[in-house]
This record gives structure tokens, sequence and C-alpha cells, in this order.
């Protein structure tokens, strides 16, 4: 038997056993197609943390539990305490904005109480699911007391964090503006 | 006789008595002054600027990014002043970006979002330009105990407080005008590595 002859029949018989196995792996690669697009790609991810130099006083985050067609919920988070001369901080105000190009303003969640603890402590606002492109920002403010030598009097201030955003469409962040009430 | 030194007790008292009384109402009233009491009108140390600082803060959160923005502040008194935002580091679409306050309104207007605040604060409030900018002829770093001052003879002073947060230690220095307190330099560090950095780049005060 010549080589040819050799490598025709086992030609032959590799085909009749590639066949079925073959038809097995389309078979199993059609049916892989259709399960796994039936569940949405889904990533429970956080907005880089806007924090304070030290941190001192404050952390913000906001989580996405993000599909490819809404954020469904949305935990806004924020962190703080207050540090002498600091008296009381609070959330002074948080935004949802839907930014389709154009940023649209969706709801205000307004002031929050007064807290006056020193170690850390963390609050959540959650709910509320938003479309794509969507953007939350929020500010803290912290009051402030101290008795002012060069002046024989007490001095009473509020100050706040920058700007504090969250877009959620890139999972960025960023501290904008000054630290004015 | 009796009658006599009586009416002479009597004279001599009432003018004594007038005296003592005027003189505790210019106590009480001098203390009340320096005290400056709860509704006291606030003194303004500072007169108006226009001031342009660049502020470059890293964040102390796990992904730490820096931040630099630069401002200009038009300040008036603690009741009026206007600080504008001429640059970002990482939005250049933020530039623009303003807060004002008004007596007691404060509006801020975001060119990407439009107006994101307008209200009112309370009749005995008052905010700072920032945490670092408080209106006062010595900034408060100045005045604690712990804190060094050194005396630049430049027209200069500076003041370092070294502090511990949990595991770190912070170190917080603050170079101010002696003449009326503006502050020019606010340098914060943690463990070492500068964490903070306000600069005033440009500073007009106002001749009156």
């Amino acid at each position: 038997m010549r080589n040819t002859d050799a490598q025709a029949e086992t030609a032959g018989w590799w085909r009749y056993i590639r066949r079925p196995a073959l038809a097995v792996m389309v078979a199993l690669s059609v049916l892989l197609s259709v399960v796994v697009p039936s569940t949405p790609a889904q990533a429970y991810v956080g907005t880089p943390w806007q924090c304070d130099s030290v941190p001192k006083y404050y952390c913000t985050t906001v989580e996405v539990n993000w599909t490819s067609t809404y954020l469904d919920p949305v935990n806004r988070w924020y962190e703080g305490k207050r540090q002498e001369p600091v008296k009381r901080w609070q959330l002074w105000w948080m935004q949802d904005w839907i930014c389709n190009p154009n940023c649209t303003w969706l709801r205000n969640y307004g002031e929050q109480p007064w807290q006056t603890n020193t170690s850390w402590a963390w609050w959540v606002i959650g709910g509320n699911p938003m479309y794509q492109n969507a953007l939350v920002n929020m500010k803290l403010r912290y009051y402030e007391e101290w008795y002012d030598m060069s002046c024989l009097c007490q001095r009473q201030y509020t100050w706040c964090t920058p700007q504090l955003d969250h877009y959620l469409w890139s999972i960025t962040s960023a501290q904008v503006g000054a630290g004015v009430c | 006789m009796l009658k006599s030194r009586l009416h002479a007790l009597v004279a001599i008292r009432r003018p004594v008595l007038i005296g003592a009384l005027v003189a505790g109402l210019l106590i009480i009233s001098t203390v009340i002054v320096l005290t400056g009491g709860a509704t006291a009108a606030r003194p303004e140390p500072w007169p108006g600027f226009t001031m342009v600082y660049r502020d470059t803060a890293t964040s102390g959160g796990p992904e730490g990014a820096t931040i630099s923005q630069t401002f200009r502040l038009t300040y008036v008194d603690q009741r009026h002043f206007r600080t504008t935002l001429l640059s970002h580091s990482t939005r250049p679409d933020a530039v623009g970006w303003m807060h004002e306050v008004s007596g007691r309104t404060s509006r801020v207007n975001d060119p990407r979002l439009g107006v994101v605040q307008d209200g009112q604060m309370r009749p005995d409030e008052l905010t700072l330009p920032a945490d670092w900018l408080t209106p006062t002829l010595r900034p408060r770093i100045s005045q604690d105990p712990a804190a060094s001052v050194i005396d630049l003879a430049t027209g200069l002073a500076r003041a370092t407080l070294v502090s511990s947060s949990g595991r770190q230690r912070v170190v917080e220095e603050i170079t101010y005008r002696t003449s009326d307190g503006i502050p020019m330099l606010f340098v914060q560090q943690v463990n070492g590595r500068e964490t903070r950095r306000a600069e005033v780049i440009e500073l007009r005060v106002d001749q009156n």
C-alpha cells in the first residue's frame, strides 16, 4: 500500500469522526449564543472617590449597577466627620442630571440633617433609577466656630466642599469649583 | 449736729453713687463692644481686593487623583464676593463656573449645567470663599497654641501647625500678609507628601 493510499484511507476515517464532532460543536455554539445574550451584561461599579486631601472631612462616590440599557439602582454615598473647629457638617445639596448630550436637571434631594460625629460615618441615598448619561453632583457643608484673638470676637463660618461631580456614563468623577457654600 | 452730719453724708454720697453708676455703665458697654455680641456688626478685617489663585489638591480617596484649578476671586466684604473658575486640569468644559455671594443670596452657575444653586443663607450665616480664606487679621492656624509663627520680614509671616489624623501626620502651613491677614499660600502635607497647595498668583488690593 502506498502512502498516498494510506493517507486517503485515514482521511476517510477522520471524515466520519470529524463530522459528528463538528455537528456537536456547532450545536453548542448555537445554544450558547442563544442563552448568553438573554442575561444582560452587568457591572456593579463605583465612580472614583472624591475626598478632601487628608481625608479629613469628606468622601463621596456613586455606585452604579450598569446594564447595557439603564442604570439601576444608583446608590449615592457620602461619608463625613467633623474635627475642631468644625462643630457640625451636612450634605447641603445633591442633584441628579440627565445629559443627552446637554444636561437637564432631574431632581434635587435637598438639605440633609446636620451631623456631629467625630469618627467616620456614611450615609446613602438610593433608588431613583436613571437612564445612561446621568450625572450626580453634591456639596457638603461645614460650620466652624472659634475665638479670634485678633479681634477678640467669635468667628462663625460655613465653608463647603467643591462641587463633587460623578459622571455615571463614563464612571468618572471630578471636583469642580471652589469651596463656597 | 447729727442732722447736719447726715445731710453732709447724703450730699457726699449722691455724687459718689452717680459716679459709680456711670462708671459701671461704661465698663459694661466696653465689655459688650469688645466681645462683639451675637447681633453686633461683624468687623471687616480685609479690604476689598481681586485675587487670582491656583488650588491643587490630591484626593485622599483610594484613587488619589490630583486636580488643579485656577480661580479669580473678587472680594468686597464678607457678604459680597464672586469666584470664577479660570482653568481646570481635567474638566476644561467647566471653565467659567462661577459662585457669587451677594448679601444672603448664594448662586452657582456651571457652564455645563446652568444655574446649579440659587438660594438664601440664614440672616446670621457667613460663608467663606474657600476653607483656607478666612477673613481675619491673623489666620486661625497662626492662633493655635501649638503653631509656630515666623515673621518673614517681607511683610509676610508663616504659621505652621503639625497635627495627627488617625495614622497620618498632617502639616499645615499658611503664609499671610502681616498688614491685613490676607493669605498668600496654603500648603498641606500628609506623611511628608504634599497633598494641597493653594497659591496666590496675583493680588490687587483696592485703594480706599
